[in-house]
């Protein structure tokens, strides 16, 4: 018996690692573009951006759904996986020189300095095409750029709902009170890097025929914060707006979803 | 018949000469030093110092750190030989030879004391690291003690003579005449200041224990030697098996330890501390600080079996409180040179848990080719060679966060965040709750707290619960108990972690094993562990 759950577990975990997209996250890069007149020193702007790679790398690293490959130190990696093939390692301790998977997607990030634009474009590795891109305008004053961290990650947010359609389900309502859904369990977590106070956006799907075809269009019903990251995976969500249009959907058994959403002043 | 005697002969102290082939300790001294007369001096002396120790195995090595390049010194006594363990020597800092003068003035102006002051500050960084399998065994920070004169007194008369007028008038008048004046003056005096740093007691009474403080002890624990005709209820002095080629040091401070039992676990408890008194042969004697210790005498008498260590051998003590059978994990920091990053390297060479394996030395390579030397055959090279670990985890660090990659996937497992003072300086340090962390997320089911005990129980609460985490636990340090409940996502079970209680670690048994005193949710745990639920304990959010 304990054989048949070991098999089941192996399966399973191989079955998540295939699932999981390989992605690079690449240095950015920052260009000039139109001048402008800019009133704040950008020598310190620039040496800030620089961190946005590592804000990405640090969000995207254990999400389930990828697996971020370290692009800066691959040359090391390869050195030492071929330093541990040589005869002085025979008896020492080696890791497995398994297959050297590449990566399906690139990150890409690029800074516009004449028009403090952040862009975050994600490259298909087979096809070659942009998949999709995110910009956002920065504010800067003296000091630089503002709030670069929380943008770079509301940005990864909506890049991650915008290209890989990653959504998180509303799992079960934990209090309501007066037929309105007061608060809420969201599949999401630490993972995800889902952050207390983060502003939640709760959607559901419906079907709409365009000449015969059927897309699905985005209803966007209520507004929430994030009151309690619980773990890994779920998150406790605090309802502003649409308590009750949620409830509604509820008792029609309607899928909602949930993205992070923040507004940054 | 008489060939045949002599041919045994030969062949059997063919033997016996391989088998007392021991490899040697090589020093790698940094050869690009800062090249005033006093440093070099100082420099020359300590070599000198290194060379004699007695073990006889010591051979020193000038090292280019810039280019990497690695000649066997003129000063060894000793022909060239395979070694075991590497030793980088680097020095740092300088004396001061050309200070400015030191001035004092009244109200008026008027100079009233000049003086030359007399200031250093120099230091050795000593890193070991076991040639065979490239592992980092431990690094140290030799102080050279300042000089104990603090300053050369210098009459005014003498000053005036110099630069051959008034010189509280001279100050006043041209102040960067004066300066230089001053700096002149300094210069001619530059002989007796370098006299002065040779010939001062502090400076000369560092080489007194220089060698032993960069080779350290050989071994690690020493066995006490019991006593069991004590009489006295009190001891103030025992005996341990180790000696003079043990690199034991006078006055050192020791711990003695003794093993225990907490559930299934094993830890080491503090018996007393004691200090070493009498380097013998073989047997050497240690004694108590000041009072006589009653725990230590019973336990001497009844022939429990106890051990020395030193006091801050924490790798050995860490070693000592690991449970048998935990798995290593073998790591790399990604750094520029052999030296740098020493707190964090600290961190991971201390911990048993971890293998820190050195790859930023390319100068290994000379003791790799070496070995290979056939002058070399009759040497027990299967002790060195072969043995070569390689690393499964990278530690990398980006402006604000350290990266921790997987080898064999070059996936990036974890990431946190730089410590940081004041939200601002970033600081070269992890805590031990990182280095949970980075076990967790590499290998979550091997590396987990343990339930060791539950200790304390009132009617329906658990108070205070013993735990165990081979990555070490820090007083302070906050913990969470969580139980599953499962939820339904889109069809899939997950299990969902529901906080059951929360708890900071308190008193520590060892590195490794400590009491955690559970507060809110005592009663709540009280019911999930009697009941034989499912939960698990983990480190907190906020224990960074």
């Amino acid at each position: 018996m304990n054989k048949i759950y070991l098999t089941i577990a192996l399966i399973l975990s191989f079955l998540t690692a295939q699932s999981q997209k390989r992605m690079v996250v690449q240095a950015i890069d920052v260009v000039e573009g139109r001048k402008k007149l800019n009133l704040f020193a950008t020598a310190y702007a620039s040496e800030s951006i620089k961190l946005v790679p590592s804000y990405c790398v640090n969000f995207l690293a254990n999400h389930k759904k990828f697996s971020i490959v370290d692009r800066q130190n691959i040359s090391l990696i390869s050195n030492e996986k071929e330093l541990q093939k040589s005869e002085e390692f025979i008896d020492g301790y080696i890791v497995d020189q398994g297959k050297s998977e590449g990566a399906d997607f690139v990150l890409k990030p690029l800074y516009i300095s004449g028009e403090k634009m952040l862009v975050l474009k994600v490259y298909d590795v087979e096809s070659g095409t942009v998949k999709c891109s995110k910009e956002r305008k920065m504010d800067t004053n003296i000091l630089g750029i503002k709030n670069l961290e929380a943008i770079t990650e509301t940005m990864l947010h909506e890049l991650l709902f915008t290209c890989f359609e990653i959504k998180y389900s509303f799992v079960r309502p934990v209090e309501v009170k007066k037929d309105e859904v007061k608060t809420f369990l969201l599949s999401m977590g630490t993972k995800h890097k889902v952050k207390k106070e983060d502003r939640v956006e709760v959607f559901y799907y419906v079907t709409e025929n365009i000449d015969n075809e059927d897309i699905s269009r985005k209803v966007i019903i209520g507004e929430g914060q994030i009151e309690e990251v619980q773990d890994d995976n779920f998150s406790v969500v605090k309802i502003k707006k649409g308590g009750k249009e949620i409830s509604t959907l509820l008792n029609e058994k309607q899928k909602i979803s949930c993205i992070i959403s923040n507004i940054i002043d | 018949m008489r060939k045949i005697f002599v041919f045994i002969l030969l062949w059997a102290s063919g033997i016996m000469c391989a088998q007392n082939k021991e490899f040697s300790v090589s020093i790698l001294v940094d050869d690009q030093l800062n090249k005033d007369e006093v440093m070099v001096s100082l420099h020359d002396h300590l070599e000198n110092d290194l060379i004699k120790v007695k073990s006889g195995n010591i051979l020193l090595y000038k090292w280019n750190v810039a280019d990497h390049k690695v000649t066997f010194s003129p000063k060894n006594r000793v022909p060239e030989k395979p070694c075991e363990t590497v030793i980088f020597l680097k020095s740092d800092g300088e004396f001061l030879i050309r200070p400015k003068l030191q001035i004092k003035r009244d109200s008026t102006g008027k100079i009233t004391d000049i003086s030359i002051p007399l200031e250093s500050r120099v230091r050795y960084l000593a890193k070991h690291v076991d040639f065979a399998t490239s592992r980092v065994l431990y690094n140290t920070i030799i102080e050279i003690q300042p000089p104990t004169k603090k300053n050369i007194q210098i009459s005014i008369a003498e000053f005036e003579k110099f630069i051959g007028t008034n010189a509280s008038e001279m100050a006043k008048k041209s102040p960067s005449e004066f300066a230089k004046k001053e700096d002149a003056f300094v210069e001619s005096y530059k002989q007796k200041i370098i006299g002065e740093y040779r010939d001062d007691f502090n400076l000369k009474s560092n080489s007194k224990y220089f060698a032993q403080n960069v080779l350290e002890p050989t071994q690690k624990t020493y066995a006490v030697l019991p006593q069991p005709g004590l009489k006295e209820k009190k001891v103030k002095k025992i005996e341990f098996r180790g000696g003079k080629n043990d690199n034991l040091i006078y006055k050192d401070n020791y711990k003695v330890i003794m093993k225990k039992m907490l559930g299934n676990y094993h830890y080491y408890d503090d018996l007393a501390t004691m200090y070493i008194d009498v380097i013998g042969d073989s047997v050497s004697t240690a004694s108590t600080l000041l009072f006589g210790d009653k725990d230590l005498a019973k336990e001497l008498v009844a022939g429990t079996p106890l051990l020395m260590v030193k006091e801050n051998n924490h790798l050995e003590i860490n070693r000592l409180n690991m449970a048998a059978g935990t798995p290593g994990v073998s790591v790399a920091i990604k750094k520029n040179g052999v030296f740098g990053l020493e707190n964090i390297e600290k961190i991971f060479y201390e911990s048993p848990v971890f293998s820190l394996v050195e790859r930023n030395a390319p100068e290994l390579s000379y003791f790799a080719k070496l070995a290979k030397n056939e002058n070399f055959i009759d040497y027990s090279l299967e002790d060195i060679q072969g043995r070569q670990l390689g690393y499964e985890l990278l530690l990398s660090p980006s402006q604000k966060h350290w990266n921790v990659t997987e080898i064999k996937t070059t996936k990036n497992i974890y990431s946190f965040e730089k410590k940081s003072i004041f939200g601002a300086t970033l600081i070269d340090e992890i805590s031990q709750g990182e280095l949970q962390r980075i076990l967790s997320a590499y290998k979550p089911d091997v590396y987990k707290v343990e339930l060791v005990s539950v200790l304390e129980e009132k009617k329906d609460k658990i108070e205070k619960i013993a735990i165990y985490h081979p990555a070490g636990l820090d007083r302070g340090m906050e913990y969470i108990v969580y139980t599953f409940a499962k939820e339904d996502v889109d069809g899939e079970e997950v299990l969902r972690k529901t906080k059951l209680a929360r708890g900071k670690i308190g008193k520590s048994y060892s590195p490794c094993m400590s009491e955690l005193n559970i507060k809110d949710g005592e009663k709540e745990f009280f019911k999930a562990y009697h009941n034989k639920e499912k939960f698990i304990i983990e480190i907190s959010e906020k224990s960074k």
